[in-house]
């Protein structure tokens, strides 16, 4: 089942140790950041594409908020491509969102984190793309923009 | 169908010709439901925004606003986000079911189509307006089109 597949797949990566925003030679991509780090910027969003290879039916994200919980202050990631769009929120209790996916099959997909206030949170989001059996088909992430 | 409500709201609004944003411009808002039945925590609605020059001068960037018009609840928050050529921009409703519309968003990527969105935090209906206008470097309103993808 994909869905508990994936989170232990995240939650094992991450006790592990964050790599950080870098390409991943793992099946899966998982990364950590601070975002808005001086805590001014409402609007701070980081975004990043992946390049999802033949044979890919679906591409999927989880985000997690490392910060200690502030009222009105939600941590989202966001999956694109071509007219599809979804979202993931991240609880304020320290777990993963819900994992969320958008079937654009191959090609490029846009992933984003944002929040809904001004205030630095830390984060951790993983990402994978995954044939129609949700056996992974490799991730190539690259670094857009980071606030 | 939502996507439908929200394309009629459109046309509407482009039929009336309301004057909105500065006073020189003309309306370009449109409202929905996202998550209608209340059980879909990643509901996420998406249209394009094309700017172009209308004759009232290239486009420099585009410009939303979101107004959550739904009572406050607890954990329950509506944002928009702007994305275009590798840059992307977002903004919050802090305040929900007042009359006040979010701070702006402002995405600076010139002429072209621009993708934006509506979300929210958790699961729950929220009912809301957005504008967009695509403006000149001097904030003069240009010409602004939509074309609704998805809504949920």
């Amino acid at each position: 089942m994909k869905t508990p597949s994936l989170m232990t797949a995240f939650i094992a990566v991450s006790l592990l140790a964050a790599m950080g925003y870098a390409d991943s030679a793992t099946a899966y991509g998982i990364g950590s950041a601070v975002l808005d780090a001086p805590g001014s910027n409402a609007s701070a969003t980081d975004l990043a594409s992946v390049n999802c290879p033949e044979g890919t039916h679906h591409f999927s994200a989880a985000v997690q908020d490392n910060s200690s919980p502030v009222a009105g202050l939600y941590v989202s990631a966001h999956i694109f491509k071509g007219q599809q769009m979804t979202t993931a929120t991240a609880p304020a209790n320290g777990g993963w969102s819900d994992i969320v996916s958008v079937n654009g099959g191959a090609g490029v997909y846009y992933l984003s984190v944002r929040k809904t206030n001004v205030g630095a949170r830390a984060f951790t989001v993983g990402w994978d793309c995954r044939d129609a059996n949700n056996v992974s088909t490799g991730t190539d992430l690259k670094v857009l923009q980071v606030q | 169908m939502k996507g439908n409500s929200l394309k009629k709201s459109i046309i509407t609004a482009a039929i009336l010709v309301a004057a909105a944003y500065a006073g020189q411009s003309l309306a370009h808002s449109a409202g929905a439901t996202i998550d209608a039945a209340g059980n879909n925590a990643s509901a996420t609605d998406l249209a394009e925004v094309f700017c172009y020059n209308d004759g009232s001068g290239e486009p420099d960037h585009l410009f939303v606003q979101i107004r959550d018009n739904s009572s406050p609840v607890a954990g329950l928050l509506l944002s928009a986000q702007i994305y275009k050529d590798n840059q992307m921009t977002n903004v919050t409703d802090t305040v929900s079911g007042d009359s006040g519309y979010s701070n702006s968003a402002v995405l600076k990527g010139g002429f072209g189509a621009y993708d934006i969105s509506v979300s929210k935090t958790k699961a729950g209906a929220r009912n809301f307006d957005i504008t967009y206008h695509c403006l000149t470097a001097g904030d003069v309103h240009t010409g602004t089109d939509i074309t609704v993808f998805q809504g949920q």
